[in-house]
């Protein structure tokens, strides 16, 4: 019924703005006039009536004298015209005020004008209520705005797709770190390979590099990246036969890579809360294997992060800044929330039937879904108990409401490869601030900084045998998270550092607050991506 | 920096249009009524005439005239400045009147505005911005135009459209015209 009730709110607006675009563009044209102006011959002044809308009458004279009159009536048994007004010259210096009372034979020409109504005004104050409501939306709801990190968008073939999203847990120049995203869906047709780089948030991006890597694929196979960061070369994908989840079989979202997720809602009492999913395979290979996964986070986190950041409120500057001085200490506490949140751990069960965790996979960034294997040697190595040897079946345990997934498979391990790592060889625009972007983003000591709506195309030289290689984008840096107005009106420091010691209660408490959003978060967020005007 | 060279850029593109898209006036600053104190104004409007070439000043290529619109008669309009003049009907290759202040400057002021705040869209800037420039724009232009009356080479039907805007709109026979003072004294 909510799903019914947004997709109908959402072509509600569609529609509205269909409409009103047509009725103000319309509207335009019909601004001609404002002013209606009537003049009578003396025959034919007998026959006017005043009214609210038209309140004055000019009595123009023979000799072009002329009376201004308001509250005015024709008396058509005197014929005669009264009323208050102003007697004037030619020159239209007053001569008399007060009340008249004109004879209809005096008067040559009589005047009315009516005034209408703006549409102009109109037009504009609709214009003004549509932004208004736009921007209402973002005010209402801040915490669901787009905040991105640095995204990359690669063509798919037809369109330029978001495949990666660079350091999103970088907030701050002590955190700045490598990130490695797999450019899975990306199929080059060239050696001359394009990525554009983009800052569509209100965040200020500063990038230490923007490299490709890459590895060379195995004969019917492709490469994947480990949580560790190693690269291995894997080949016969297999698909599980079942995946059960909290709701039921979800089999069909995780058996393909193409965007139909499985998802769940936060809990509403713990946003910290795990689930599981099970997940069986047949006929699973004898040698070493690993479980392959493509996920990304909902937006749980970034609400988190905004909110924790609405709670430093006027002081975050402060807070950031001790966390700078005081990098090691704080990266520690910062860790507590993170890992009562967690990753998405991979379970496995033992010769005693107990279920033990053999690897974890998971990177912070709600946007682009990353792919990567965990790599099972144990399980292939039998230590763990079977009942059935051509089934397996392996746990994910994670945060409910934390992860989408998108596909899960296991593969064939075939060997570590290690990366050809390819800079950007030129870049549109070429310069920023006299400064060569391409130079700033191969010398390691220089950044590239960018700002809300910069967009940068960088190209790149891929080997001779480019379809041999699978893709990897690997960039470092950091970013800095705007603050917005909205935020401020929270400030309460007991509550970051509740979020520092106590992540637990911290998480319990912010339930409820989530909750209220979470239905619209996606749509709010996507919407409020920073695009130039 | 290069944010701030693309709203400059959006703000120079929308300033141009309106710009090139609205009309002037000729009248005098503050002259003209404001729109809703038309019906309780006692004078004419502000005309514009553009004339020939005059046969006697081979070196005018045309000339302009401009003052309050004062009276028609069959042959001539009569207009008002330092002094009064009268301008034969079949020499005139343009006229404008001109009867209130338009709001143009305030339109256009809040088209610019109401532009910029769409920044706050997000992502919905793609429909808002662009709905501000194919309404807004033509708004502030249509405000300018609006209530103006304007006509090459003008015919009858035209000049007796535009009588009613006069100061004396029941014609001059009657009115001793040496009487009239000018509207205004001090031409530099």
């Amino acid at each position: 019924m909510k799903t019914f009730l947004i997709f109908y709110s959402n072509a509600c607006i569609r529609i509205l703005i269909l409409l009103l675009s047509g009725t103000l563009i319309l509207n335009t044209s019909c601004s001609g006039s404002r002013i209606e102006r009537t003049t009578f011959p003396a025959n034919e002044v007998i026959y006017m009536k005043g009214s609210e809308e038209i309140p004055y009458i000019k009595l123009h004279m023979n000799n072009g004298e002329l009376y201004v009159l308001s509250n005015w009536e024709i008396k058509e048994e005197t014929n005669l015209v009264t009323g208050t007004g102003r007697h004037m010259n030619l020159n239209r210096e007053v001569l008399n005020e007060g009340e008249f009372s004109i004879s209809l034979q005096q008067i040559i020409l009589a005047e009315t004008n009516h005034i209408s109504g703006s549409s102009g005004i109109g037009v504009l104050a609709t214009l003004t209520v549509i932004t208004g409501i736009f921007t209402i939306v973002c005010i209402v709801n801040p915490k669901a705005c787009f905040g991105s990190c640095p995204t990359f968008y690669a063509s798919d073939g037809n369109d330029y797709i978001v495949q990666s999203e660079g350091f999103s847990s970088s907030i701050l120049p002590s955190l700045e770190e490598r990130d490695v995203d797999a450019l899975y869906r990306i199929n080059p047709v060239s050696e001359n390979f394009e990525i554009q780089l983009r800052n569509e948030a209100y965040e200020t991006h500063v990038i230490r590099s923007a490299n490709i890597l890459a590895l060379p694929k195995p004969i019917g196979g492709r490469v994947y990246s480990t949580p560790g960061g190693d690269f291995i070369q894997a080949k016969n994908l297999l698909e599980p036969t079942q995946v059960i989840a909290p709701e039921g079989d979800c089999s069909e979202k995780l058996c393909t890579f193409d965007g139909n997720e499985r998802f769940s809602a936060a809990d509403s009492t713990d946003l910290a809360a795990k689930e599981i999913i099970e997940i069986n395979f047949n006929n699973v290979p004898s040698g070493e294997i690993g479980l392959v996964i493509a996920a990304r986070q909902t937006l749980l986190t970034t609400f988190l992060f905004y909110q924790t950041l609405a709670y430093m409120g006027s002081t975050a500057g402060d807070w950031f800044a001790n966390l700078e001085r005081n990098s090691t200490k704080f990266k520690t506490l910062l860790e507590n929330p993170r890992k009562t949140l967690g990753t998405i751990d991979v379970l496995i069960e033992n010769e005693n039937g107990e279920w033990e965790k053999v690897g974890e996979v998971g990177e912070t960034g709600p946007i682009a879904t990353d792919i990567k294997i965990v790599p099972l040697k144990s399980m292939s190595k039998g230590k763990y108990y079977n009942s059935n040897e051509s089934q397996h079946k392996i746990r994910l345990k994670m945060t409910k409401g934390l992860w989408r997934i998108d596909y899960v498979a296991l593969a064939e391990l075939v060997d570590r490869v290690e990366p050809i790592i390819i800079k950007p060889s030129s870049s549109f625009p070429q310069k920023i601030n006299s400064s060569n972007v391409v130079e700033l983003l191969t010398n390691p000591d220089s950044l590239l900084v960018t700002f809300p709506g910069d967009r940068y195309f960088l190209n790149y030289k891929l080997p001779a045998d480019f379809t041999g290689y699978e893709l990897f984008m690997e960039s470092q840096g950091y970013y800095l998270e705007w603050m917005r107005n909205e935020w401020l009106g929270e400030e309460n420091s007991a509550r970051v550092y509740q979020m520092l010691l106590n992540p637990k209660q911290y998480y319990k408490d912010l339930a409820p607050q989530f909750k209220k959003v979470e239905a619209e978060m996606e749509e709010t967020f996507w919407s409020s991506k920073y695009v130039y005007p | 920096m290069f944010t701030r060279k693309n709203i400059f850029s959006s703000l120079l593109f929308i300033f141009s249009l309106l710009i090139t898209g609205c009309a002037t006036t000729y009248a005098p600053d503050n002259w003209l009524p404001d729109t809703d104190d038309v019906p309780q104004n006692t004078h004419g409007g502000w005309i514009a005439l553009v004339t020939q070439e005059a046969i006697s000043q081979s070196d005018e290529v045309w000339m302009q005239y401009s003052g309050e619109f004062i009276a028609l008669d069959e042959d001539n309009v009569y207009l008002l400045y330092d002094s009064l003049y009268i301008i034969p009907k079949n020499i005139i290759t343009e006229s404008v009147v001109d009867i209130d202040q338009k709001n143009t400057g305030m339109y256009a002021l809040w088209v610019i505005l109401g532009s910029l705040s769409t920044i706050s869209n997000g992502y919905y800037l793609t429909i808002t911005f662009p709905l501000w420039l194919i309404a807004g724009i033509p708004t502030a232009s249509g405000e300018s135009f609006r209530d103006m009356h304007a006509e090459e080479y003008p015919d009858e039907i035209y000049w007796g459209n535009i009588n009613k805007f006069s100061r004396f709109p029941q014609g001059v026979e009657s009115i001793n015209l040496s009487d009239l003072q000018p509207i205004f004294n001090d031409i530099e």
